[in-house]
């Protein structure tokens, strides 16, 4: 999992039938100390993050799991929401 | 299909995956240093009573290497310890306990110490 900001959301119309229902987020990972780190990227929202929250997302086929038995086309989703991070 | 086949079409898709241009991190096996601790409230319900880390992965030098990510720790380590993590989907999810958790990452040992000759 990597930690990232939710900077926006997508809006899809025509989409496969498996993501009706579920929102599309932008995102921008973090490093541990808030900064931007790598490229942004859209991730499925399995909590109802909304923008400017902390989250944390995981990559690959378990973004999907959430949402079984629906399998839902997708490679990156946001499954927490961040209250604090501590860094010893 | 022999044994030598599977493995060998598993190399390729191994090397494959790590070369990806977009691929944030490895993903093989990684020693790491924890970081951080991250406090989630509101979280999918897999992850009820997990503990997730912030863990930076590391070179045999100790040097950071690559992106830090997190990880959900079923060992019990703690902060500044150095750790084995696992960052694959199956893995994770094991050393969780629970089938089919959106998880990612993994802590799976905390490192004594390590013996590498060159």
């Amino acid at each position: 999992m990597q930690l990232a900001r939710v900077i926006g959301d997508v809006v899809v119309t025509h989409k496969d039938d498996a993501l009706h229902g579920i929102k599309l987020m932008v995102l921008q990972p973090l490093a541990p100390d808030g900064s931007a780190i790598g490229r942004t990227l859209v991730a499925v929202d399995a909590v109802g993050a909304g923008v400017g929250e902390t989250v944390f997302f995981v990559r690959g086929k378990e973004a999907s799991f959430p949402f079984y038995p629906t399998e839902v086309p997708t490679d990156a989703g946001i499954v927490g929401i961040v209250d604090q991070v501590d860094l010893g | 299909m022999p044994a030598s086949w599977a493995s060998s079409i598993r190399l390729i898709w191994d090397r494959a995956w790590r070369v990806r241009k977009d691929a944030p991190y490895v993903t093989d096996m990684q020693i790491a240093r924890v970081v951080g601790t991250v406090v989630a409230t509101q979280k999918h319900a897999k992850f009820a009573g997990a503990k997730l880390l912030l863990v930076q992965p590391i070179g045999l030098d100790d040097q950071p290497r690559g992106t830090p990510l997190l990880a959900v720790d079923s060992v019990g380590a703690g902060i500044h310890e150095k750790v084995l993590v696992v960052i694959e989907g199956r893995a994770a999810g094991e050393a969780l306990g629970r089938k089919a958790a959106p998880v990612d990452a993994a802590i799976i040992g905390i490192v004594d110490h390590v013996d590498a000759r060159e």
